[in-house]
């Protein structure tokens, strides 16, 4: 069975492949023909196949008529497999790909562009960053690594010097609560910021903020590696078009039970962030766990793939 | 069933209403936009606060001393807009022009008698003291504008076309 996000997608050849520091590894694909790749919007990703499952890397390049698709996975031995599946290929391999899938656009017309990468999170920022160089937009960018793990620090610098983009570095827990006070600080009106990282790390940079009165449509976060969530509570989803009551047992997303009933929901990412297989709720509180509704769109939208349900029944407009 | 129209109930408009100022409540500065010389008590966040005044001349708007302050305008800053309708809307294109969203700015209309008519054939700006569906010489080509129900945010005027478009000989 091919998997939903990979259906629509192509065969990728790996051309290269660079090992660096803190267990990153960055690929670089081409078409088996060499022939041009799709264009893509800064900050996009790819779905590649890792065995029996699909994983999203954020694309590196600035998207523009790209002979490479080039991506950064960060080695992770307790992982799900993907990432080991990623750093086991070799160039010649063929990976089956989506096409590029923007989820995380820069604003165009913003005065400043703040890009703020936390960890394995630099490679959608270095992809803003290119892109903004490219395009001649202006940006400022900081990386928080630890110590040591710095992976593409060189690459940032080369397009931070080309471009004229400032670049701040931290490396450490102790010196980022300054770093982020510094780095926002007194930026002309019409900024918008941008930030990719741990969960707990873009929190405390958009909650900074936040704070320092940046509204909430100027504010631009990449979820990745969603934390792996707990099973929760077994639920009845009641299906309001055709009476079906299904059962989701702990440990089982509604989306699987609503496959797992022979229903065909169009998903793609299934960690909550994509927005495909959002569903439209009746009555019922949805346990909201993804990262893609707003808040007005939570009282009557859930997704199924991360979300479940505080009561004992949830309604459904399916 | 009828071959005619259903009548009317209400005639569509898309002119502003319900402004509000919850954009205010989380502003780190605040720049207060006095259009007119209006002089509408406006209530603040105790934040640092500097006042700018805008004004309207016929149906040119002096926006120059809110250009000034956009130039130096940080993040965190909240703007409120008080005074007649069609300076209001001036100063808020402004300051979106200099990158500023709504959810930065707070509008209060205390007037909206007073209207700018865009001529949809030669662009010319003419003012209006009067309501919609009023009929205004264009001070650009001289065409009799019908000042139409709706409301152009980026230019700050009503949209007003040739009365008798449809039906001159």
């Amino acid at each position: 069975m091919t998997l939903p996000a990979l259906r629509d997608g192509f065969d990728l050849i790996v051309a290269d492949i660079v090992e660096r520091s803190g267990g990153i590894r960055s690929l670089a694909f081409s078409a088996p023909g060499g022939e041009e790749l799709p264009g893509f919007t800064a900050g996009s990703h790819l779905v590649v196949g890792c065995g029996e499952k699909a994983n999203a890397y954020s694309l590196t390049g600035e998207g523009l008529f790209p002979d490479r698709y080039t991506i950064s996975v960060l080695r992770q031995e307790d992982g799900q497999g993907g990432s080991l599946f990623m750093h086991g290929l070799a160039v010649g391999d063929t990976v089956r790909a989506s096409r590029p899938r923007s989820a995380f656009a820069p604003v165009n017309d913003a005065r400043l562009h703040l890009l703020i990468a936390g960890g394995i999170g630099i490679t959608p920022i270095l992809s803003h960053a290119r892109a903004a160089a490219a395009w001649g937009r202006k940006a400022a960018i900081l990386y928080v690594h630890a110590p040591g793990s710095d992976a593409h620090l060189d690459d940032l610098e080369t397009v931070a010097r080309a471009a004229g983009f400032e670049l701040a570095e931290c490396s450490g827990r102790a010196a980022l609560p300054q770093a982020i006070a510094a780095f926002l600080d007194d930026r002309p009106l019409g900024s918008h910021l941008y930030t990719c990282g741990p969960d707990g790390f873009m929190d405390r940079i958009l909650d900074e903020a936040r704070a320092a009165g940046w509204p909430e449509d100027r504010l631009h976060s990449e979820a990745f590696g969603s934390a792996a969530l707990d099973p929760g509570e077994p639920f009845i989803a009641a299906l309001a078009a055709s009476g079906e009551r299904v059962a989701v047992p702990a440990g089982v997303s509604l989306l699987e039970a609503l496959e797992g009933s022979g229903r065909a929901i169009p998903n793609m990412c299934r960690q909550g962030v994509c927005g495909e297989c959002v569903l439209p709720v009746r009555r019922g509180r949805p346990l909201h766990r993804d990262s893609y509704l707003n808040d007005d769109e939570r009282d009557s939208a859930i997704m199924p793939c991360v979300s479940r349900c505080l009561d004992s029944e949830l309604e459904l407009d399916l | 069933m009828t071959l005619l129209a259903p009548p009317a109930e209400a005639t569509h408009s898309n002119a502003p209403r319900g402004e509000d100022m919850t954009a205010l409540a989380s502003a780190r500065s605040v720049i207060i936009v006095r259009c007119d010389g209006d002089r509408f008590p406006v209530l603040v966040p105790t934040v640092p606060v500097t006042q700018v005044s805008v004004r309207s001349i016929g149906s040119d708007v002096d926006l120059r001393d809110l250009r000034e302050a956009l130039e130096d305008a940080r993040m965190g800053v909240r703007f409120a807009i008080v005074g007649p309708e069609r300076t209001v809307y001036a100063a808020r294109a402004e300051i979106r022009r200099a990158g500023g969203l709504d959810s930065e700015i707070a509008i209060r209309v205390t007037e909206r008698d007073a209207r700018v008519i865009l001529c949809a054939h030669c662009r010319e700006r003419t003012p209006l003291d009067g309501p919609t569906g009023s009929v205004v010489v264009c001070a650009g080509c001289g065409t009799a504008l019908l000042a139409n129900e709706h409301f152009s945010r980026a230019h700050a005027a009503y949209l007003g076309h040739k009365v008798d478009a449809e039906t001159a000989p």
